[in-house]
């Protein structure tokens, strides 16, 4: 029998979509009755700390220890293979579209720009080996098109059980899970809610990537006086907990910079809630149509505010995206049936 | 504690140190801590290889954690500040029996036991499970090993958590 390894990559104590779409996919391959096996190897993004990591993913054996390698989170592409397939999530953003931005993570110095070129380089060959590249979404293949002119497939990762989202009548609040870090940006949303009439609340559910994450969070809610109106649930939501809240709230509000994919707002639309977000939230405006299944408001307090505002006082348009959502949601990307097709054909 | 749990295993046979790894996990959970497994590859197809995957576990990002526990070599080469070994399957000179006896495979060897002792010397506690092992390593890296039996019921395993978390 085909022996397939899925290979991935996570930062220790961070939990984020990429265990998930690894963990679904094993799932959805073992329930094919393939003979899979998962390899989630660890990375810290340290930045000076990454050429050696890259280069350590290079000395790996696994020629015999598959038939199959699929790729997922960077930097498994670079793991060795005679077969290698890639389902690519993102790059190592700050080396690409994020370099040289607020949320740029190497610095613009000599060793930073060096640091990036090793990534660069690293990344160009590695994906020169692999037989078929896929994206995640459209932002990720248009990344992979942009910075290394490789032609991506896009195939979006889909919910391994759409159908344990359910939809209860909505309650005054908005619900925003996730990792808590700056590019999810938790304190726009925050800060949003400064514009938005009491008694809306907004609900943020994560646990904080690094403990300092979650402080300008905290102090922008005692700033604003709004400790009566914003609940963070510090920590890694159960998921029944999640799809509980996802049911029960007016909509959801997911307004990152740039997102590579998004599972909130394929989440949402399966619990029959819109989706709030911003013009410049990458992946997530693939899912959210203004004014059709959510609403696309400029990154800004006012804007995102106000479009809080708009469904908190108008339930019916709410409840109307949100079942529009969910009639769009099956059509929004491949089954797993067809992922795993297509990262096991010849 | 947020703690690494660091051990290797052959993909599609994960052997008993996996076994291990998810009980000690479940333990330390159980005691309060978060644990994260970090189930590392390990193919012994040749010498090269071999010498390459240490460097592989050397190279490793593993940041972001308060303590590691590695259960066996060359797991115990990661690089953390905090990092306890606690031998409960193979050591250096288990995994090198399989060399060959050519000149290639001898200098494997000899690095491999070289390397043994001194991230063992360099560990912050060191345990064994049996006391045959405890002698050895204690020879090989000139330290201090304690006998830290593997468990053989789940009340037992509160005290290796005990052990291994002060």
């Amino acid at each position: 029998m085909t022996r397939y390894l899925i290979a991935s990559s996570f930062v220790p104590g961070v939990r984020g979509g990429a265990d998930k779409i690894a963990a679904d996919l094993a799932a959805a391959m073992r329930h094919r009755g393939l003979d899979v096996d998962t390899l989630m190897l660890p990375v810290w993004d340290a930045w000076e700390e990454l050429p050696q990591q890259l280069l350590g993913m290079r000395l790996w054996h696994l020629e015999g220890a598959a038939d199959r390698l699929i790729a997922l989170r960077t930097p498994a592409h670079l793991l060795r293979h005679p077969d290698k397939v890639v389902w690519f999530l993102h790059h190592h953003r700050g080396a690409y579209d994020l370099w040289g931005t607020e949320h740029g993570t190497i610095p613009d110095t000599d060793e930073g720009r060096q640091v990036r070129d090793v990534i660069a380089t690293s990344d160009h060959r590695a994906l020169a080996e692999a037989s078929r590249v896929y994206a995640i979404s459209r932002v990720t293949a248009g990344r992979l098109q942009a910075f290394g002119g490789v032609d991506a497939a896009v195939m979006y990762p889909p919910l391994l059980d759409p159908e344990g989202y359910r939809c209860d009548e909505a309650e005054d609040f908005v619900f925003l899970p996730g990792r808590i870090t700056p590019a999810k940006r938790q304190l726009l949303a925050v800060e949003a809610m400064a514009h938005v009439p009491s008694p809306t609340r907004l609900v943020i559910a994560g646990a904080p990537d690094q403990p300092e994450h979650l402080v300008p969070v905290r102090r922008a809610i005692a700033h604003l006086g709004l400790d009566d109106r914003v609940d963070v649930l510090e920590g890694w939501l159960p998921e029944d907990d999640k799809r509980d809240l996802m049911a029960r709230c007016l909509a959801c509000v997911f307004p990152p910079f740039d997102e590579d994919y998004g599972y909130v707002s394929l989440e949402a639309a399966h619990s029959s809630k819109p989706v709030i977000t911003c013009t410049d939230s990458g992946g997530t405006l693939e899912f959210v149509e203004d004014g059709v299944t959510g609403l696309v408001a400029a990154p800004t307090p006012e804007a995102l505010g106000a479009a809080i505002a708009r469904l908190a006082g108008d339930r019916r348009a709410a409840r109307e995206m949100g079942v529009t959502a969910h009639t769009r949601a099956g059509a929004m990307g491949p089954s797993w049936d067809r992922v795993v097709d297509e990262l096991t054909r010849a | 504690m947020r703690i690494g749990i660091v051990h290797t295993r052959d993909p599609f046979a994960p052997g008993d140190e996996a076994g291990v790894a998810a009980a000690l996990g479940d333990a330390l959970v159980a005691a309060g801590h978060e644990a994260v497994p970090l189930g590392l590859p390990l193919r012994w197809d040749d010498p090269l290889q071999m010498v390459e995957q240490v460097l592989a576990v050397r190279l490793l990002g593993i940041g972001n954690l308060d303590r590691v526990i590695v259960l066996g070599f060359p797991a115990m080469c990661v690089n953390h500040h905090h990092r306890y070994v606690w031998q409960v399957e193979a050591g250096a000179s288990a995994v090198c029996a399989s060399l060959p006896a050519t000149p290639r495979g001898d200098d494997a060897r000899a690095a491999m036991m070289r390397v043994e002792a001194e991230f063992l010397g360099r560990a912050v506690r060191a345990y064994a499970a049996s006391a045959g092992d405890a002698e050895r390593m204690r020879v090989a890296a000139s330290r201090d090993v304690a006998v830290l039996p593997l468990p053989g019921d789940a009340d037992a395993w509160a005290g290796v958590v005990a052990e291994l978390t002060r």
